[in-house]
């Protein structure tokens, strides 16, 4: 058998298991709401921080370079898992550009060196948590020179 | 240089079919339908990368990611399918005794068979490895994740990434040759080792269809799926640095922290390095495998003889002599042999895991219909795919095919004897596959035999005109110079009716489930309807048959 027969299958074989999982199940009604209990930003280059005051997690970026915030949410059965991204609105287009992507996650890209907060929380309104990033973005040797 | 190019076109037109270039028209109509169906693949790419994106199986950005991993799985098919063919095309061709007389420096004769595996490999990519990196480019472009350039850049590193399963195969195919000699030659071994592959299969799906948790219910663990869909593309990419290495090339360099793709300095300075890698190859296939080339391919020629028989011969009947020499000919080809016992054993295989994950599912209705039609969907998809080996039989017989015409006896009995071991081997396969099936849903005997049956007809009909796909347009010739025919027509046509015939045939399996569970709650009518459908398409085929065969043996 040839290898795109072999692909095929496969890839056929696993729709099988996903479209019944999907459209088969019996529904069931579940009255209890489950809310979010924690976030976690799962962005490569965050460093969670402990026993600050300010913020839980701090992300380093260059100047101009961009950076996509994705986050997980916990318990994984939560009944709204969606999640807002909260921001100084004065230092938008100064400081940094925000773009929400749609899926989930947010681009920033820091226009400036200094620091910036971000703080994501859950759109459940009744989950009382929040995770608060500290984007830096470090002067640049060019800028340290004038 | 003149010699070099004279040489790969010559063993080009034996390994790919140029029948169609002889006139415009058909040049045309082949070239637009090659375009349509590679526009289809990356079109179906782009689609299943949104969708996944929008119902959140990952981000955009992960899109690298998946490249990784599908061009990884591309990649390890082609080094397994590139080092058996070329093994088999360097070392036991049958054109090599033809290659060795021309009046061409020896070297030549060595390049040009890579070069001629190296372009035929670039034309199965543009059916899978090529429309799919396109398709993800489309996506990554889309969202702005990627340059418009990465569409013109894509097809350089792509074009040296192809040639790494060829130079790797190359290497392979020494140490490969050997252990294929080697088994050759104790044929027992090949049983031993394929019996303990096979134990080896069956002990991992055992263990798998035990690690089945009690209760799944994909709407609800959706989340933690996705969770762990992510994790598993993370380490996918973190375990695989030079997979990443490769699409960082195609791609472009992350300019961004988990975002944008940027083709810069770097992205040049990879693809030199890819450059030199494929360059060092090529010269250790030249240093290593070369020399071993000549010394078999002049050995071959020069001094071997073939064995002589010292059995004394034993007069049978003219019936039983051609069931006799099909006996042999499917025990002697492990090619053969193997690939029915594969897919005769993986198919029930496939569906006890199968219905062990949908056991594990709480269904309505609709659950249960469907069930039913990927069932047989799944049953018939391997069971008729792997009938496409049928339609090279004739073909592979080479010039001997020509000595049918000639026998002493009605054609269709050789003819019909070619297929008796595939006929007889399939109906336990079938009806274990229909009892674990109807066993797991709760199908009474009648259901289960019926429905055995209706399969059963199903795979004698398609593997009855996928044998008469090859007698009417045979490839002898091409099996009789080089041995392997990469895109037989016949193959191809035989693959895409098995694909065709089970979805219709699935697609029918639900109408009728669905219809007999509500108005007779019960699901024999529609097992006895699926039987009729499969009866009439069998003896359509087995009458098709006949009469053409009557017509291009005796009436011709």
């Amino acid at each position: 058998m040839k290898k795109s027969v072999i692909l095929t299958i496969s890839i056929i074989y696993i729709l099988a298991i996903v479209v019944v999982g999907f459209l088969g199940i019996a529904l069931k009604v579940y009255n209890e709401k489950v809310y979010v209990e924690k976030i976690i930003c799962i962005t490569d280059g965050y460093v969670a921080v402990e026993n600050d005051e300010y913020c839980d997690g701090v992300i380093t970026v260059q100047k101009n370079q961009e950076v996509v915030i994705k986050c997980q949410v916990e318990p994984d059965n939560a009944t709204n898992p969606n999640l807002r991204f909260d921001y100084d609105s004065d230092e938008l287009g100064k400081k940094f550009e925000f773009v929400e992507n749609g899926d989930g996650t947010c681009t920033i890209k820091m226009l400036d060196s200094g620091t910036t907060f971000i703080e994501i929380v859950p759109t459940d309104r009744n989950s009382n948590i929040s995770l608060r990033i500290k984007i830096t973005c470090k002067p640049s040797l060019e800028d340290i020179l004038g | 240089m003149k010699n070099l190019k004279t040489l790969v076109m010559m063993q080009l037109r034996n390994k790919i079919d140029f029948s169609w270039a002889k006139t415009k028209m058909n040049i045309f109509r082949t070239l637009l339908f090659g375009f349509l169906k590679f526009a289809i693949i990356t079109a179906i790419t782009y689609v299943v990368l949104y969708l996944c994106q929008v119902i959140g199986i990952f981000y955009y950005s992960e899109s690298p990611r998946i490249m990784i991993l599908v061009v990884t799985f591309s990649l390890i098919l082609s080094l397994i399918s590139c080092t058996k063919d070329l093994m088999l095309n360097l070392y036991f061709a049958e054109d090599n005794r033809v290659l060795i007389t021309f009046p061409v420096n020896s070297n030549i004769i060595f390049l040009s068979k890579l070069i001629v595996f190296y372009i035929y490999e670039i034309k199965r990519s543009l059916s899978f490895l090529i429309p799919i990196t396109l398709g993800s480019v489309i996506l990554l472009v889309s969202k702005g994740c990627a340059s418009p350039f990465a569409f013109l850049w894509m097809w350089f590193p792509l074009l040296l990434i192809i040639a790494i399963p060829v130079l790797l195969g190359a290497i392979l195919s020494i140490p490969t040759m050997y252990v294929y000699k080697f088994f050759k030659r104790y044929s027992i071994l090949q049983v031993i080792l394929f019996g303990s592959i096979l134990t080896l299969v069956i002990i991992a799906i055992v263990r798998l269809i035990n690690l089945i948790p009690e209760k799944i219910d994909l709407i609800n663990q959706w989340p933690t799926i996705k969770k762990w869909l992510y994790q598993f593309l993370v380490n996918v990419e973190a375990n695989l640095p030079p997979m990443r290495f490769l699409i960082r090339i195609i791609v472009g360099e992350q300019a961004s922290i988990d975002a944008d793709c940027v083709i810069n300095i770097m992205t040049i300075l990879k693809f030199g390095l890819l450059l030199v890698i494929d360059f060092a190859l090529l010269a250790f296939v030249y240093l290593l495998a070369r020399p071993l080339f000549f010394s078999i391919m002049a050995k071959n020629f020069e001094v071997n003889k073939s064995r002589q028989s010292h059995n004394k011969n034993v007069r049978h009947s003219k019936y039983f002599t051609f069931v006799n020499k099909e006996l042999k000919i499917n025990l002697r080809t492990i090619s053969i042999s193997i690939n029915y016992l594969m897919v005769y054993i993986v198919v029930p295989i496939l569906i006890l895991l199968l219905n062990a994950l949908y056991g594990a599912m709480d269904l309505k209705y609709l659950g249960e219909i469907l069930i039913f039609t990927f069932n047989i969907l799944i049953i018939c998809l391997p069971l008729l795919a792997s009938n496409a080996l049928v339609a090279t039989y004739y073909s592979r017989e080479g010039k001997a095919g020509y000595l049918k015409k000639v026998k002493p006896i009605y054609a269709l009995y050789p003819l019909f004897t070619k297929l008796f071991f595939n006929l007889i081997l399939s109906i336990p396969t079938v009806f274990i596959t229909v009892w674990i099936f109807g066993d797991s849903v709760g199908f009474n005997a009648w259901n289960i035999i019926i429905l055995g049956f209706a399969i059963l007809l199903l795979h004698y009909g398609h593997m009855i005109y996928s044998a008469l796909l090859d007698v009417m347009n045979p490839q002898n010739e091409q099996y009789a110079s080089t041995g392997v025919v990469n895109d037989n027509p016949n193959e191809n046509k035989s693959t895409i009716l098995a694909f065709i015939l089970s979805f219709v045939y699935a697609v029918i399996a639900f109408i009728l489930f669905d219809e007999s569970g509500v108005q007779h709650g019960s699901y024999l009518p529609a097992c006895i309807r699926m039987l009729i459908i499969s009866l009439v398409y069998c003896t359509s085929c087995v009458i098709l048959f006949i009469k053409k065969i009557k017509a291009y043996y005796y009436e011709g």
